[in-house]
């Protein structure tokens, strides 16, 4: 495994539970709140919380926009407020080879107006259904929006799609056939999820309490992450600085069992290991890592192990305390959350711990603390066994700088 | 470096393993079985193009299968057909093999089924089922399988799936992430898509003459050793859009004048950028081939639906104000029937077109009056939607004027 | 009211069918057979379908593993487990 050329970030945009967008969702996070409630969006269906987004946030631009599945439109929200960061003229992108490489569960299609559609159209049950499924691709819908030109790939790596995308995003830049990639993930919180998670009776019933000795399970989320990648040239000729840099990132399965994780995390040490390789750094270079940390027993148990083992004494923390598991969107949320810490110099709590479980040889921060560094870590664990890793921050030679 | 195909496994209406696809194209059609799907207005029979699972029983005991549903049986078939061909012993030197799977329609089939349990009066669904949901079921069930720990990527992207993975495969093994990838689309009868069929045509939206909703899956072994690849180079990969003005008005258009211009001419950069819009930088390509003759394109082989060669066709005659007519055009969905990952069975036909040196094939495959194949042409898979959308694959026979080279990097 | 060997075969049906174990039978399972051990080959998930399958049949819900591990160890910790909830 070979070092990688870093890959600048010159815009981000996030929306989740915690806040609409970047700013907003950082200043949450270091209040040290959370509001996780019964779903809105189908109630009735369980009692379990989940971090829903109960604001509008979205506005159409065009009449045919109103008709988006929901995954599109935090997606596209999440988009429009990363290419605005990274001080875009629309005309001149449109004019760039750009790419789009996003992260989804299930795509837009099977959303819950989807199922709504299909209980509905009771005389003729499947035309809609498929209609919607084949207008259903939400990385479609931002190559549309944008009236960008160049690669669209979705990516359906189930919990660490977000994180994927940005990794496979980058490598477009640095192979030269793009100028800059909208890459991210997104995901709507949908009725299937919710209850196929409880019946595999890892959802908590209360707030989620990630690396807590009380956990019982995740709590669903919804929202989108995005980055604008950009390539050194586009950057020098819009004479714009990069924000942060896809440093290394590295996938592996871990080729054992459909849902659960290896005990030992071999799959997650691979690609953590490939992830470094790539960034061309060590364990110790690290400021803090951004866990994936979902407050179910196994994940958290072999997350808190690889980290004791291979990152001694780095700080760590999970942020789905305050999002939710926003599934595909995870692992984007969480780069973007992760460069946005390094920026401030401060990592928050990791919320709902509170007492360490004596079987974790690790444990997360429980309240907000200064870091100090360039670069970070954030990994994705996902069903069927995936993972994926991303290193963030400020190559060794542009520190201080650039 | 060059990039090839060093095993195929497919399985389809046409049967189970490249020999039975072999057979097929050079019989021009396929058998097609009936199949009863259920609809609130009483069941219909409608016609389809299965696949068949059961020589998996070859490969693995039957009880260690007892939770892989359909789909993921064909997926995991056709890549131990597909190691077996590229002569890979399961389980020999693939911790770091790298797998993709391309779907259009994922587990979406299970998905439905799975909603007609929700809408009944239960508040809580299966597990299991649940499980085996989620859109990467199919690549994560081989990694298993395979015990693969390398790079897993899955992609659903409907009709482009298939030449998004591919542009993928080609990126990891270029950046040396490994030197094996195990890349698949796979995809279900969709009773959706069937009854879907049924009514377009019934409303006259569709000719009668497309095939058969069909299923199944065609596996490649992709590598960057010379000595292995047996099909064919991949000489590019891409999915995307393809801008406006290419599309419309100007002399770049892809679809002008041989659509195997059309990476050649994407790699044309626009002005201030180096460059093209193409998956391969430019550099890399024309250091790759120096003996490639500009005219290449003259007798490519396009391989795509009737659909996309229309387009092609009014494209060419819009703006070239002629028909096209140089160009041999094939279509075989007859052969698998109609589904996303179409591409992916193309490839395949190609890849053994390329292999077995085939000049001539049935009169019905043609998509014009039928006429000889150049042996030393090159084979564009095409698919272009709507709005801009394209996606395509373009493989190089094994030709002395394209000779594999050893040691040549980026 | 159901009877005892009438529940515990109802039981072993039900997983064989359930967890589609494709070459075992019903009366492969002796009542006392450690069911996640060796020889069924079952795991964490099958734990969870069988608690889903629980509900489905005899509407008997289990809410964690801590209340479900005890009772799923074979089919006689099962029936009576189910005899319990059943009538209480």
């Amino acid at each position: 495994m070979k070092k990688n050329k870093a890959v600048a970030v010159s815009g981000m945009g996030c929306l989740c539970a915690a806040g609409l967008n970047v700013a907003d969702c950082m200043a949450f996070l270091f209040q040290g709140q959370r509001y996780p409630a019964p779903p809105l969006s189908f109630s009735g269906r369980g009692s379990h919380p989940v971090f829903e987004i109960t604001s509008d946030f979205y506005v159409p631009r065009h009449f045919r926009q109103k008709e988006l599945p929901r995954t599109s439109c935090l997606a596209i929200t999440a988009a429009r407020e990363a290419l605005a960061d990274a001080g875009l003229d629309e005309d001149y992108f449109r004019r760039k080879r750009v790419g789009v490489c996003l992260g989804s569960n299930v795509g837009g299609g099977l959303s819950g107006t989807f199922l709504e559609q299909w209980r509905i159209a009771e005389s003729d049950p499947y035309i809609l259904p498929q209609y919607r499924y084949l207008g259903g691709n939400p990385a479609r819908h931002l190559a549309a929006e944008f009236g960008i030109s160049g690669p669209v790939q979705t990516v359906v790596n189930a919990c660490s799609a977000g994180g994927d995308a940005i990794g496979l995003g980058a490598a477009w830049i640095r192979m030269g056939i793009c100028d800059a990639v909208i890459a991210g993930g997104a995901d709507a919180l949908y009725e299937i999820t919710y209850l196929g998670f409880m019946s595999l009776l890892n959802t908590d019933a209360k707030a989620c309490k990630p690396f807590d000795i009380r956990r019982k399970g995740l709590n669903l989320g919804e929202g989108a992450g995005m980055m604008l990648l950009e390539s050194d040239e586009m950057l020098a000729e819009r004479d714009k600085k990069a924000r942060t840099y896809v440093l290394g990132y590295g996938s592996a399965a871990d080729a054992r069992h459909f849902t659960a994780p290896h005990p030992r995390g071999r799959g997650l040490r691979l690609a953590m290991k490939e992830a470094m390789a790539s960034a061309g750094i060590s364990a110790s270079d690290l400021a803090f890592i951004n866990a994936h940390g979902t407050g179910t027993a196994d994940n958290d148990r072999i997350e808190s192990c690889v980290f004791s083992e291979d990152f001694p004494g780095i700080p760590f923390l999970s942020t789905k305390g305050y999002t939710g598991h926003t599934l595909g969107a995870a692992g984007a949320i969480e780069a973007v959350f992760t460069a946005a810490c390094l920026e401030q110099g401060r990592i928050p709590r990791s919320a709902g711990f509170s007492e360490p479980d004596p079987e974790l040889p690790a444990c997360p921060v429980h309240e907000n603390r200064e870091i100090s560094g360039s670069t970070a870590m954030s990994d994705t664990l996902a069903f069927g066994g995936n993972n994926a890793v991303l290193i963030l921050g400020r190559p060794e030679k542009t520190k201080g700088g650039g | 470096m060059r990039i090839g195909i060093a095993g195929i496994g497919v399985v389809g209406g046409f049967g189970c393993g490249h020999p039975a696809l072999l057979r097929a194209l050079k019989k021009g059609s396929a058998e097609t079985a009936w199949k009863t799907i259920r609809t609130a207005g009483g069941d219909m029979e409608v016609p389809a193009l299965c696949a068949d699972t059961s020589a998996l029983a070859d490969y693995v005991p039957l009880r260690t299968l007892r939770r892989n549903d359909h789909y993921t049986r064909m997926a995991l078939l056709g890549s131990f057909l597909a190691l077996e061909d590229a002569k890979i012993p399961p389980g020999e030197a693939l911790h770091r093999m790298g797998i993709i799977v391309a779907t259009g329609l994922g587990s979406t089939c299970n998905t439905l089924d799975f909603e007609d349990i929700m809408s009944g009066k239960n508040a809580v669904c299966s597990p299991t089922l649940f499980s085996n949901s989620v859109h990467n079921a199919a690549a994560a069930h081989i990694s298993i399988f395979l015990k693969s720990g390398g790079p897993n990527l899955s992609v659903n992207q409907y009709e482009l799936s298939v030449p998004s993975a591919f542009m993928t495969a080609c990126h990891w093994l270029r950046e040396e992430r490994t030197d094996t990838v195990l890349l698949g689309g796979v995809d279900e009868f969709s009773k959706v898509g069937a009854y879907y069929r049924f009514n377009c045509e019934k409303s006259g939206k569709s000719g009668k003459s497309s095939p058969p909703v069909g299923e199944g899956c065609a596996f490649f072994i992709l590598t960057s050793d010379p000595e292995k690849i047996r099909y064919g180079y991949i000489e590019d990969a891409f999915a995307g859009i393809c801008p406006a003005e290419t599309m419309e008005d100007s002399g770049l258009h892809p679809l002008m004048n041989g659509i195997s211009h059309c990476s050649d001419l994407w790699h044309r950069p626009p002005s201030g950028v180096s460059g093209g819009l193409c998956s391969t930088p430019l550099q890399e390509k024309s250091g790759d081939l120096p003996h490639c003759p500009v005219e290449m394109g003259e007798n490519t082989i396009l391989m795509c639906d009737r659909e996309t060669y229309e387009k092609t066709a009014a494209a060419s005659l819009r703006i070239k104000k002629t028909a096209r007519k140089t160009d041999t055009a094939i279509s075989c969905s007859r052969l698998y029937g109609s589904l996303p990952v179409a591409m992916a069975f193309d490839i395949a036909a190609a890849g053994l077109i390329i292999k077995e040196g085939i000049r001539n094939l049935p009169a019905d495959l043609f998509l014009h009056s039928p006429g000889d194949i150049s042996p030393a042409a090159p084979v564009c898979c095409l698919k272009i939607r709507e709005n801009n959308e394209l996606g395509f694959v373009r493989l190089l026979p094994l030709h002395p004027l394209f000779p594999a080279k050893k040691g040549v990097k980026v | 009211m159901i009877k005892k060997a009438e529940l515990k075969q109802k039981l072993k049906v039900m997983i064989v069918q359930s967890l589609n174990l494709e070459e075992i039978a019903p009366e492969d399972i002796q009542d006392d057979d450690v069911l996640f051990g060796d020889k069924f080959g079952l795991d964490s998930i099958d734990a969870v379908e069988l608690v889903f399958q629980i509900k489905e049949h005899f509407g008997v819900e289990i809410k964690n593993m801590n209340e479900g591990r005890p009772a799923l160890q074979s089919v006689s910790t099962l029936a009576a487990f189910l005899e319990k909830r059943m009538n209480p």
